[in-house]
């Protein structure tokens, strides 16, 4: 399921479970490539939570993580950030690594 | 220049293969229909599983990794095991079995199933989707679309084709010629390379390549550790200079005195692309 983040509840949607964070910006050419990746992992494993936060609707998020470059996924169990992958990654690798997380 | 060829290998002599498959499997192309019918998709429950429903099931074994009251996985998604997945395929939601995997017997319980539903695409949905996107003007219809997507993928399979090809004829030339590098060129290049590098990190990482922790260098670049990267960049800079004296016997014959980047950037490989793209039968839609 992929879901859009505030600054708000940020931190209440990453609170449990495997969920997959991903920072972008709307006119961010590599961002859009990565939002089709995303959605076909979402048609495809559903159960998955994909949060996206847009770095221009949530400055308080974006200035918390230093997030200096988008696209910018985080991969975290339970509230936990296991794994930061900055700049743009393929749909194999981020399948890959949620394999790992996940089981 | 100062570095020179030796012995330079013939391009002409790497063998590659000479077809290449363009149409657009039919499984792609429901693939990508999912992305302007996504927005339906409804959830229903599932008695006998398919390939991509997602279920929950109970395994118990002596290997730790099958060894769960519960786990949630997409038949044939590979994720969890591809080899339990597949034995999946059929089996009802109550149903209990045992099926070996990677040797281990594994009692596996289908404890529930759903499936995700997706509606027939139509015309209507093609305008919303395609609203905004300049690469698909002109689409209106379900099967303007999926000509679109056809087409699209016959020239990414193309250029992804012809780009491999074009690399690994690039890497035989790079590894079977005979080169005598100058030190004091490849010096020159791996310090312009270094430079780049460093206000790539500033300005992408926002922070100095001294600062950089281990972890982030591997995320962007694949190498363990900043010594690792910087034989990377060594090696990088013998490659340039290799590929540009190469590019120049193979064109103009013209090296150029001084070696910079823009001139390894802006090397002409066009007579390889040519070269790899008329020996290659490209079968089409």
């Amino acid at each position: 399921m992929i879901t859009y983040a505030t600054d708000k509840n940020y931190d209440e949607l990453v609170a449990e479970g495997v969920v997959l964070v991903d920072f972008f910006g709307v006119h961010c050419g590599p961002c859009k490539m990565l939002a089709k990746s995303l959605d076909e992992l979402d048609d495809e494993f559903p159960f998955l939570n994909i949060v996206k936060v847009d770095t221009d609707k949530c400055p308080e998020q974006t200035e918390k993580f230093r997030i200096n470059g988008i696209p910018d996924l985080y991969f975290y169990k339970d509230g936990k950030v296991l794994f930061h992958q900055p700049g743009m990654v393929d749909a194999e690798e981020i399948r890959s690594k949620l394999a790992e997380i996940l089981y | 220049m100062r570095s020179y060829i030796n012995k330079l290998a013939d391009y002409r002599d790497f063998e590659f293969e000479h077809e290449a498959d363009l149409r657009c499997p039919k499984e792609y192309i429901e693939k990508q229909l999912r992305h302007i019918t996504r927005g339906s998709r409804r959830t229903e429950k599932a008695e006998v599983l398919q390939k991509g429903d997602v279920a929950v099931l109970k395994l118990e074994s002596k290997a730790a990794k099958f060894d769960r009251p519960s786990v949630t996985l997409t038949v044939g998604g590979g994720l969890f095991d591809k080899e339990l997945e597949e034995k999946l395929v059929g089996r009802k939601v109550g149903e209990r079995f045992a099926v070996t995997v990677n040797g281990e017997e594994v009692k596996t319980e289908v404890l529930s199933a759903t499936r995700s539903v997706y509606p027939e695409p139509d015309d209507e949905m093609v305008k919303k989707y395609v609203a905004g996107k300049d690469d698909m003007e002109g689409v209106e219809t379900v099967e303007q679309y999926i000509e679109h997507i056809k087409s699209h993928y016959a020239a990414e399979k193309k250029q992804e084709t012809v780009f491999g090809i074009l690399d690994s004829v690039a890497e035989y030339v790079l590894t079977h010629t005979d080169w005598e590098f100058d030190e004091k060129e490849v010096q020159k290049v791996y310090d312009d390379m270094y430079t780049e590098m460093c206000e790539w990190v500033k300005d992408e990482m926002g922070t100095s390549f001294e600062e950089l922790f281990d972890d982030e260098l591997t995320a962007q670049t694949g190498a363990e550790n900043k010594a690792q990267l910087l034989e990377m960049i060594r090696a990088d800079a013998e490659r340039a200079i290799a590929s540009a004296l190469f590019v120049h016997k193979y064109t103009d014959g013209k090296e150029p005195k001084e070696i910079d980047l823009n001139e390894i950037y802006d090397l002409d490989w066009s007579f390889l692309q040519d070269y790899v793209t008329e020996n290659i039968r490209f079968i089409e839609e």
